[in-house]
């Protein structure tokens, strides 16, 4: 298809022809050009399909607030819908298709909405779909949904690459036209570290969409010569094709570059299509431009109608028109510029229609009057003009370009709650008096409207924001260039007219609509909003909010700014959801812990359990062996009767030194270490300062000044963070040095009554660690096979004598190997998390689901332990009267009556009790099958504990739908004197 | 005396050092580092400067000398690398030199260490940490968080030389998010040059 509406001259390369298609045809259009001016080249107007009554649209812009010309582009999973056909770069290949239009753009039977208009306005499903109230959610809301809407997902996995990084600049100059380019140059001469970023391909702002010269040349060409500068010097960054979404606190900003998207898909690799920027500005100066505004008409949404900017803008840059016969709406001098210039592209221009009296000045007809209304159902064909004198003219155009003034962007000036000042010579909103934090702003967006006013606006907020960071500069001298004055006499609006006057594009709100919602109460500009779905989606109201705020000023008869303000919030524009989630995908949101053994253990076949970031096995299962019970139960067996090995490097490991180490854990344990000898190990008890249990572990005396702290896997770093709080908060006096060795050592725990018999084949034999010479709780610094240093530690948590040892991680994995070879002739097996768990429940000890912050001291039944002859974090306040009642809650265990699992987490009540919050009488903790006992048994608290042994209660478990027996018994299953222990 | 013998392993369960070469950057792991942390004990100063033999080593910086490199890792207190001859003695060298005057803690294994070498290194970094690059000259170090690892970034030449630490447990992890960055620029630089 040949490009009927392709002008001569633009920015587009000829040399670089390329081929798309639209609708399932193929056009042509060239390097340079976006999907919208290469269409509006091939004379393609119709472009999408309304939000809400399915009217025929055309693009109404030519930048990144189009609010019409929405499409998906893209097949199969790479497929984007609400691209906006104005910023989509074209490529060879690229498909493109509407939206929200079935079974074609022509032939959309949706249409049918339109004819329904006057039963669907503004909020007619809050009146309408009320009843049944069941229907909302299943019936209504699925049918509201299916009619209105925007783009649809591919329902596929993204495959695209995102990525994301950190960026540092003195100054971050946002825009890179006039002003922006202005201001890049005199922070980038004077030496500072400068980041220009745009979101457009083609840096330059308006200056590639005006034929204005800057000092003595086109004012692209003048743009371009300064980017060439800019670029050569090296503490520039040039980032076009980014746009900066967020303005946040302390100067941090938001910004997306698309990197490759305008790249075909196939070609691109690895690379990312986007990336996410972070950065960190100590200046930003807001070049963003204007944004040029439409007035409201009977039947202003006709494809060919758009801003009239936007014409000039397609005319100048991608040289294409948008008809062959056109006219220009306005009310203000830039509208007749428009007309101009498509007169000296070659374009007819029919009339410039202005309701102000202005004598024709640039050989164009002007008609004084207003557009009542227009005819064309694809296409625009012909306006209907109210003279000034009364008389009616119609105007047989195929396109209408409308200027109702120029908005400064003041979208980034609000990310924070700043609200915009009203400017009356324009009829329009400035930057507030607050903005973000280092922010200013230059330009149109400061309502600096002419080319000159932007250039030397940028230059001097330039200087003044470098001086705020000492950097002294000089603003090169402004280039010659337009400086015309901006007259303008307000329309919002032009009341003639039945038909619907559209002020919201993207959302199809009309002027009425706007009026119902005054009608019915919803005055305020939030309400409004909300109640005619008024600058929402994706524009976020850029083209639409003035216009409503001014017809809602006019229903209440107060001025506009009396009215209300817009606000803006991120992001600026639609963000792909890979872009905010980075390069991460599948596992990659979080790292992986891995443990010594973990190669070793992959080798075995170990299943894994994640314990926080840690990946741990859960049980090695044998051949044979087909439900993890079945695992579990032999080799928590095979501990009990010979030896077993678990891999316990995950515990946290503090190093604890200094010549007050011991009065500093005295400080953070309730039981006391001062007198702890050297070469032994002490269980812990760490309170909270209100007295609920922390954490508990043991602590090893390595020397008089050496502790090592163990903590539970889960709690390494909250404790390491609350030791460091006591010592550089509480107990700023103590000599006392903290760091965490946790990744240092592979540390196993090797458990059963043959423990210490494999431990000699590999402990080298002038330790001896006979149970005399080392005995329960005994730790010290050891070598193992042949001169490896290693630590030991008799403690134990099984309850079976045991050791935990450990060697440099670098032999961890060949520690165990070498264990589970020397282990061979007592049957040894290695273990996982959940015989770890089982071991520890048949003693009795407590873990996490004991420790959930809830429980004191006395309700583990360590209240003796909280020392009463020194000061420890938490030691009164678990002694609380509440807290060590006697009929209060105590760890206990309990034995299920029957065949039944004890689901943890269950209530117990008192047999015969109501199952009420009042008769609550505790709760289960931990479960497990006891092969030892040959029974289900837990941990759980029972009110007034010891004194209710024996006593048989009821075990409550209603999201299960279960109601069990179960003997409170003691919590020591096993070996309640700890005799095996001390063997 | 046992007959059975420990071999050790890197923080990939393997024998030889991770390497791996994307573009022109290179990331090595440098299984081969002594590494000990010292703290100051109340009262002492002076510390940083003998264990580099003269220079103190100030916030963010790091000093390298014939055989140590040694840097700033929290007030009053250093990491110190030390080459492989010292692995298994650095910590009680160090403590034997400093005496009660430091609290000196093996961390041979603790932390493991990579070298990133090559070109451009700073489109690499930008996309890991959020550290402002034009100020990490050489001799500087910094504490950091990469993909939600506690790390540090020790500039050896700027643009062309980084040291990395993290902790062991994390390496793969690590590493594998380094080399996921090493690819996304490459395939960039290759495609957009």
């Amino acid at each position: 298809m040949t490009q009927m509406n392709r002008l001569n001259g633009g920015l587009v390369n000829r040399d670089k022809p390329l081929e798309f298609t639209f609708e399932g045809r193929t056009y042509s259009g060239f390097e340079g050009d976006t999907v919208a001016s290469a269409l509006l080249a091939n004379g393609v107007q119709l472009m999408g399909r309304s939000f809400k009554y399915h009217r025929p649209r055309g693009v109404l812009s030519a930048g990144s607030e189009e609010p019409n010309g929405l499409m998906e582009i893209g097949t199969g999973a790479d497929r984007t819908p609400n691209s906006r056909a104005t910023v989509v770069e074209l490529y060879d290949g690229l498909t493109a298709a509407s939206q929200n239009a079935w079974p074609s753009l022509e032939r959309d039977f949706m249409g049918v909405n339109d004819l329904f208009a006057n039963f669907l306005t503004a909020g007619f499903y809050y009146k309408t779909f009320m009843w049944p109230k069941a229907f909302w959610e299943k019936i209504y809301e699925p049918i509201i949904r299916n009619a209105a809407g925007l783009g649809a997902l591919s329902m596929e996995a993204d495959p695209s690459v995102y990525d994301k990084g950190f960026l540092h600049c003195d100054l971050l100059v946002i825009g890179a036209g006039p002003s922006g380019l202005m201001a890049a140059l005199t922070a980038a001469r004077a030496g500072a570290q400068v980041i220009l970023a745009d979101e457009d391909f083609r840096m330059g702002g308006r200056l590639n969409a005006e034929s204005y010269e800057v000092g003595g040349q086109a004012g692209s060409a003048w743009a371009q010569a300064t980017l060439l500068e800019l670029a050569s010097l090296d503490n520039v960054r040039l980032m076009s094709r980014t746009t900066v979404l967020g303005a946040f606190d302390h100067g941090i900003f938001s910004a997306v570059e698309r990197v490759t998207e305008h790249l075909p898909t196939a070609s691109v690799g690895a690379a990312p299509r986007q990336t996410l920027w972070r950065i960190y500005a100590k200046r930003s100066l807001l070049c963003a431009g204007a944004l040029e505004r439409t007035i409201a008409f009977s039947n202003n949404d006709r494809p060919g109608i758009l801003q009239a900017g936007a014409m000039r803008a397609y005319a100048h840059r991608w040289a294409a028109t948008v008809g062959q016969r056109v006219a220009v709406f306005t009310n203000n001098d830039d509208g007749h510029r428009t007309a101009k210039d498509l007169a000296d592209k070659g374009v007819t221009v029919v009339a410039v229609i202005d309701p102000r009296e202005v004598p024709p000045s640039t050989g164009v007809p002007v008609i004084r009057g207003q557009v009542v209304d227009t005819k064309g159902r694809l296409g625009l064909k012909s306006v209907q003009v109210r003279r000034h004198d009364g008389g009616m003219e119609t105007l047989k155009v195929d396109a209408l370009g409308v200027s109702g003034g120029w908005n400064p962007n003041v979208s980034l000036t609000c990310h924070q709650r700043g609200r915009p000042n009203w400017r009356e010579d324009i009829a329009g909103f400035v930057p507030g008096d607050v903005l973000p934090v280092g922010m200013a702003v230059a330009g149109a967006a400061n309502g600096d409207l002419s080319t000159h006013g932007a250039l030397s606006s940028g230059a001097k907020a330039a200087v003044e924001s470098l001086e705020a960071l000492g950097i002294s500069s000089t603003a090169p001298d402004v280039p010659d260039a337009e400086d015309a004055p901006v007259n303008l006499t307000p329309l919002w609006y032009v009341g003639e007219g039945k038909a619907r006057k559209w002020i919201d594009f993207q959302n199809d709100v009309t002027v009425k609509d706007v009026k119902l919602a005054h009608q019915e109460g919803f005055e305020s500009v939030e309400h409004l909003k909300r109640y005619t779905t008024l600058g929402m989606a994706t524009d976020q109201g850029k083209n639409s909010n003035l216009g409503g705020l001014a017809v809602m000023a006019e229903m209440t008869g107060k001025p506009v700014p009396q009215t209300g303000t817009t606000i803006f919030r991120p992001p600026y524009t639609p963000v792909a959801m890979g872009a905010l989630a980075g390069r991460s995908v599948g596992k990659e949101f979080k790292p992986t812990r891995l443990t010594p053994s973990h190669h070793w253990a992959v080798r075995q076949g170990a299943v894994f359990v994640e314990v926080g970031q840690w990946m741990r096995a859960q049980w090695f299962p044998q051949a044979g062996e087909t439900h993890w019970r079945q695992s579990v139960d032999r080799e928590s067996l095979a501990v009990r009767k010979s030896v077993g090995i678990c891999d316990v490097t995950t515990l946290g490991k503090v190093d604890v030194q200094g010549k007050d180490a011991a009065q500093f854990l005295n400080m953070i344990y309730a039981n006391a270490f001062a007198k702890l000898p050297v070469g032994k190990t002490r269980y812990g008890l760490m309170l909270r300062e209100d007295g609920i249990a922390m954490d508990d572990g043991t602590a090893a005396r390595l020397a008089e000044d050496h502790f090592v702290v163990t903590t539970t896997t889960a709690n390494a770093g909250p404790v390491y963070r609350h030791m460091e709080f006591v010592r550089q908060g509480l107990c700023p006096d103590m000599d006392v040095q903290l760091i965490s060795t946790t990744d240092a050592w592979a540390q196993y725990a090797v458990a059963g009554p043959n423990s210490r018999k494999l431990l000699q084949k590999i402990v080298d034999p002038e330790f001896d660690i006979s149970n005399d010479a080392f005995p329960f709780m005994a730790c010290g610094e050891i070598t193992v096979c042949g001169g490896i240093r290693a630590r030991l530690f008799r403690i134990s948590f099984s309850g079976e004598m045991a050791y935990e040892i450990a060697v440099p991680t670098r032999y961890g994995e060949s520690l165990i190997e070498v264990m589970m070879e020397a282990g061979k002739e007592f049957d040894v097996v290695p273990y996982g998390t959940e015989t770890l768990s089982v071991l520890r429940i048949e003693k009795g000890h407590a873990a996490g689901n004991e420790l959930n912050g809830q429980i004191a001291a006395a309700h583990l039944g360590m209240i003796r332990m909280v020392s009463t002859k020194k000061d420890s974090i938490g030691a009164v306040m678990t002694r609380r009267e509440e807290l060590v009642k006697e009929d209060g809650l105590r760890l206990m265990g309990f034995e299920a009556i029957g065949e039944d699992i004890l689901p943890a987490g269950s209530h117990v009540f008192a047999e015969g009790d109501k199952q009420t919050p009042e008769a609550d009488q505790g709760w289960l903790t931990s479960a497990c099958y006891s092969p030892h006992l040959g029974k289900h048994i837990a941990l759980g608290y029972i009110k007034g504990g010891y004194e209710r042994k024996d006593e048989v209660v009821t075990i409550a478990n209603p999201v299960q739908g279960k109601t069990l027996k179960a003997r409170v018994v003691s919590a020591h299953f096993v070996d309640p004197e700890g005799a095996r222990l001390r063997d | 005396m046992t007959n059975y013998r420990l071999s050790p392993r890197t923080a990939f369960g393997a024998s030889e050092p991770m390497r791996a070469t994307i573009g022109k950057a290179t990331l090595t792991e440098r299984p081969e580092f002594s590494i000990a942390s010292v703290a100051v004990r109340a009262e002492q100063d002076g510390i940083a400067a003998k264990l580099t033999g003269g220079a103190d080593v100030a916030v963010s910086e790091l000093v390298q000398t014939d055989t140590r490199t040694v840097f700033w890792t929290g007030p009053n207190q250093w990491f110190v690398l030390d080459d492989h001859s010292a692995v298994e003695a650095l910590a009680q060298t160090l403590k034997a030199d400093l005496g009660a005057s430091a609290s000196v803690t093996e961390q041979n294994d603790g932390w493991v260490v990579f070298d990133l070498t090559g070109e451009d290194l700073d489109e690499v970094l930008e996309r890991l940490c959020s550290i402002n690059l034009s100020e990490l000259a050489r001799g500087r170090a910094q504490r950091t968080v990469i993909e939600h690892v506690g790390s540090f970034v020790l500039c050896l030449e700027q643009g062309r030389s980084y040291r990395l630490l993290c902790g062991r447990s994390f390496a793969p992890s690590f590493a594998h998010a380094i080399k996921e960055i090493m690819v996304s620029v490459n395939a960039q630089k290759t495609l957009l040059a």
